[in-house]
C-alpha cells in the first residue's frame, strides 16, 4: 500500500440535508410520494394504504389529515459563522425584511400570506456548535409555532428560518467555543420534513468573501460607514436569493395544482 | 445466526486478489451435519452459507447438507435458509433448478466488464473467466431473478467501476453488492479515480432512481442508510462472532471468514460447540474504539469496526485499514449529496426505498403480480 495513505479523522461533518427515520416518521404524507408504476396499479395503492393503516409501516403520521409536504428551495448558502475565524461579519435578513420580500413575491401569484396561524408539534432544535467534532446533532423541541404568514384560502403558510429563530431554538446551554455557526438552511430542511402545508424559507446568509478587513483599521466612524455599506450590498443580494426561493415555491405549488 | 460452511479451500480459479490459501481440504458429511446441528441449537432462522474456495466443487455435500437440514426442519428445528457464493463457472441448469426448488439463494462473484473482470478473475493458467460467465449469469437470473452479484473493485480495475455496474445491471442484476479490494495496492491516484467513479455512479444512481427503476447498489444504500437508520446502523455493525460463525473444512469454528485456519482465532469446534469465553474475548476486543478514530465526526457511519476487512487489509482485526478510512471519507459525502438531491425532489422511488419499511414486500408483491410469469 502507498505510504501516503493514512487514517485521517474527519474533524467536522455537516448534518446531511435529508431526514433520519425518526424525523421522517413525523412527516405527514411523505410516503404519498408514489412511483408512477405503482400509481397506475390500484392494487399497489391498496397494498400501500393497507400497510400504512394497519400500522405495518413506521414512516407515517397517522394522526394528521392530508397535507402537502413542501420541499425547501435552495437559493443561497444559508450558513454563517461568528468568532475569530469568520471570513466576514455575519449579515442577516430580519424577520420583517424577509416577510416583506416573501409577501410581495407571493401576492404576484395570488397567494396572500397576510393571515396568521399557530401550529403544534415537534420542531428542529439548533446548535451553534453542531459542526464540531464529538458534538451530537441537535434534537427537536415540542410546542407551538406561530407561522410567519398564512393564506387561509389555500391553507398554506410559511415559516422563515431567521437568525432570531436559530438563536431562540438553540439547545446550547453554555458557550462551547468562541466560534459558532448558524446552519439556517439545514434547519429549514429539517423543519420542512416535520411540517405539512408550510413552506419553509431560510435566510440566505453566506460567508461573504469580499469583506475588506483592511477597513477595520479605520477610525470608528469610517468603519461604521463601510460596514453599513457592506451590509446593505449583501442584503440586496440576499433578498434576490430569497425571492428565488419564493418563486421556486410558487412554481412548485402551481405544479401541485394548488394555485 | 449464520453459519458459513467453508466446504473446501480448493478452487477451480486463481483470482489474483483472493485471500484464501488454496489447498485440498474438503468438509466431510459428518462435519457438515454437526455444523447444521450447532446452527439449529442457536435459535430460529438459521442461515447456512456454503462458501469456499469454490463451493460448487462440493455439490453433493451441498445437497446432502440441505437434505439433512430440511429433515431437522420437519422435526421443528430451524427454519433454515441457504445461500451460496460462487464464481459461477460451475453453474448449470440442473443445479439452478435444484436451487430454485430448495430456495437456495445464489450470489455470483463477477467484476463487471471483460477488461476489468479478466484482469483478476482468472483460471490457473492466467486466462480470464469472463467468457465462461455471460450465458451462466443469464441462466442464473432466469431461475433466480433476485440473485445478487458481488463485484470486487481492485485498484487496477477502478477506472472500470461505473462500466462494470452498468454492464451487470444491463445483464439483469438488480442487487449489486460492490466492495473495493481493501488489501489492494491503492495509491493516491487510484483513490482519486475511485472518487471520480463514485461521482459518476451517483449520477447513474440518480438517473435510475428518477426513472423509478428498482435496484440496490450497496455502497450508496449502506451509506445513506447509515444516516437515515443511524441508531440501527450503530447497533448492527460488526459483532465479531455473534451473528456469523465460519466453519473450517475440519469443523473448527472461527468468528469470520478472514480468520479461518488461524489457530489464534479458533472459537470452538462443531463437535464440542462454541467456546463462549474465547468468542466473547474477541468480541470485546473488537468493540474497543480504535484510537485514531475516536475523534472522527463520521465514525458512527463508518465501517471501521469490520474486523474481517481490517484483518484482510492490515493483518490485524484491531488495526483500521487506511484504505478503508480513505474509502469512507470519499464515499460518505458523495452518498449524502446524492440522497439530498433525491430527497429534495421527493423522488418517489427514493422515498419508498429509504423510508418505507414495507418497501421490499411491496416491491416483491408488484413483481409477483405484474412482471413474473
Amino acid at each position: 500500500m502507498d505510504q501516503e495513505i493514512k487514517i485521517t479523522a474527519v474533524k467536522s461533518y455537516r448534518i446531511p440535508g435529508y431526514p433520519v427515520q425518526e424525523e421522517a416518521v413525523r412527516s405527514p404524507n411523505l410516503l404519498k410520494a408514489l412511483p408512477k408504476h405503482w400509481r397506475a396499479k390500484p392494487v399497489m395503492c391498496m397494498a400501500l394504504a393497507f400497510t400504512i393503516t394497519s400500522g405495518l409501516c413506521a414512516c407515517m403520521d397517522r394522526s394528521e389529515g392530508p397535507g402537502l409536504q413542501i420541499p425547501v428551495f435552495e437559493h443561497g448558502d444559508g450558513r454563517s459563522s461568528f468568532g475569530c475565524d469568520s471570513v466576514s461579519p455575519p449579515v442577516f435578513l430580519s424577520e420583517e425584511e424577509a416577510a416583506q420580500v416573501i409577501r410581495e413575491e407571493a401576492i404576484l401569484q395570488g397567494v396572500d400570506f397576510s393571515g396568521s396561524k399557530t401550529i403544534h408539534g415537534e420542531f428542529p432544535a439548533t446548535s451553534f456548535y453542531s459542526f464540531r467534532e464529538n458534538r451530537p446533532a441537535p434534537g427537536t423541541w415540542n410546542g407551538t409555532l406561530d407561522l410567519d404568514g398564512y393564506d387561509s384560502q389555500i391553507g398554506i403558510g410559511f415559516e422563515y428560518v431567521s437568525e432570531q429563530d436559530f438563536s431562540a431554538w438553540s439547545e446550547d446551554k453554555h458557550p462551547v467555543a468562541t466560534i459558532g455557526s448558524y446552519d439556517l438552511k439545514g434547519t429549514a430542511e429539517r423543519m420542512s420534513g416535520m411540517v405539512s402545508d408550510v413552506a419553509v424559507f431560510y435566510d440566505p446568509t453566506d460567508e461573504f468573501k469580499d469583506f475588506d478587513w483592511s477597513q477595520v483599521g479605520m477610525d470608528t466612524e469610517q468603519y461604521q460607514e463601510y460596514l453599513a455599506q457592506f451590509e446593505a450590498e449583501q442584503k440586496e443580494q440576499m433578498k434576490d436569493q430569497l425571492r428565488e426561493q419564493v418563486r421556486d415555491f410558487l412554481t412548485w405549488l402551481a405544479g401541485e395544482g394548488v394555485i | 445466526m449464520h453459519f458459513t460452511l467453508h466446504l473446501t479451500d480448493a478452487c477451480n480459479l486463481a483470482c489474483r486478489y483472493c485471500y484464501v490459501k488454496q489447498d485440498t481440504h474438503y468438509m466431510s458429511e459428518e462435519v457438515a451435519r454437526a455444523a447444521v446441528n450447532l446452527a439449529a441449537g442457536t435459535g430460529s432462522h438459521c442461515g447456512i452459507i456454503f462458501f469456499g474456495g469454490e463451493p460448487l466443487l462440493c455439490r453433493e455435500r451441498i445437497v446432502e447438507t440441505v437434505r439433512y437440514a430440511e429433515g431437522l426442519q420437519k422435526d421443528g428445528k430451524g427454519p433454515f435458509h441457504y445461500k451460496i457464493t460462487t464464481n459461477g463457472t460451475l453453474l448449470d441448469e440442473s443445479f439452478l433448478r435444484y436451487s430454485a426448488e430448495h430456495e437456495i439463494f445464489i450470489a455470483l462473484s463477477h467484476d463487471g466488464i471483460q477488461p476489468a473482470h479478466d484482469l483478476n478473475r482468472v483460471h490457473s493458467d492466467g486466462t480470464g473467466t469472463f467468457a465462461d460467465l455471460e450465458a451462466r449469469a443469464k441462466l442464473l437470473l432466469q431461475y433466480r431473478p433476485y440473485a445478487p452479484v458481488m463485484m470486487t473493485v481492485p485498484p487496477n480495475a477502478v477506472s472500470h467501476y461505473l462500466e462494470g455496474v452498468e454492464y451487470l445491471y444491463n445483464l439483469g442484476f438488480r442487487y449489486l453488492i460492490c466492495t473495493i479490494d481493501y488489501a489492494g495496492a491503492w495509491t493516491k491516484d487510484t483513490l482519486e479515480e475511485l472518487e471520480r467513479q463514485y461521482q459518476l455512479l451517483a449520477k447513474w444512481y440518480r438517473e435510475k432512481t428518477l426513472a423509478e427503476e428498482k435496484f440496490y447498489l450497496s455502497p450508496f444504500e449502506v451509506k445513506i442508510s447509515s444516516w437515515i437508520h443511524r441508531t440501527h446502523y450503530r447497533a448492527e455493525r460488526c459483532e465479531l462472532g455473534k451473528k456469523q460463525i465460519s466453519v473450517a473444512p475440519d469443523g473448527t469454528l472461527y468468528p469470520c471468514v478472514q480468520f479461518v485456519g488461524e489457530e489464534a482465532y479458533c472459537i470452538g469446534n462443531v463437535f464440542s460447540g462454541i467456546d463462549e469465553a474465547r468468542r466473547q474475548n474477541l468480541y470485546l476486543l473488537n468493540e474497543e474504539e480504535r484510537e485514531p478514530c475516536s475523534g472522527c465526526a463520521i465514525r458512527d457511519r463508518c465501517n471501521h469496526h469490520c474486523a474481517c476487512l481490517n484483518k484482510q487489509a492490515t493483518g490485524s482485526f484491531q488495526t483500521v485499514s487506511p484504505v478503508l478510512c480513505a474509502h469512507e471519507r470519499i464515499l460518505t459525502p458523495i452518498a449524502d449529496r446524492l440522497a439530498e438531491k433525491l430527497y429534495k425532489k421527493r423522488a418517489a422511488m427514493f422515498i419508498q426505498k429509504q423510508y418505507n419499511d414495507m418497501f421490499p414486500l411491496l416491491s416483491l408483491a408488484e413483481d409477483k403480480l405484474f412482471y413474473q410469469k
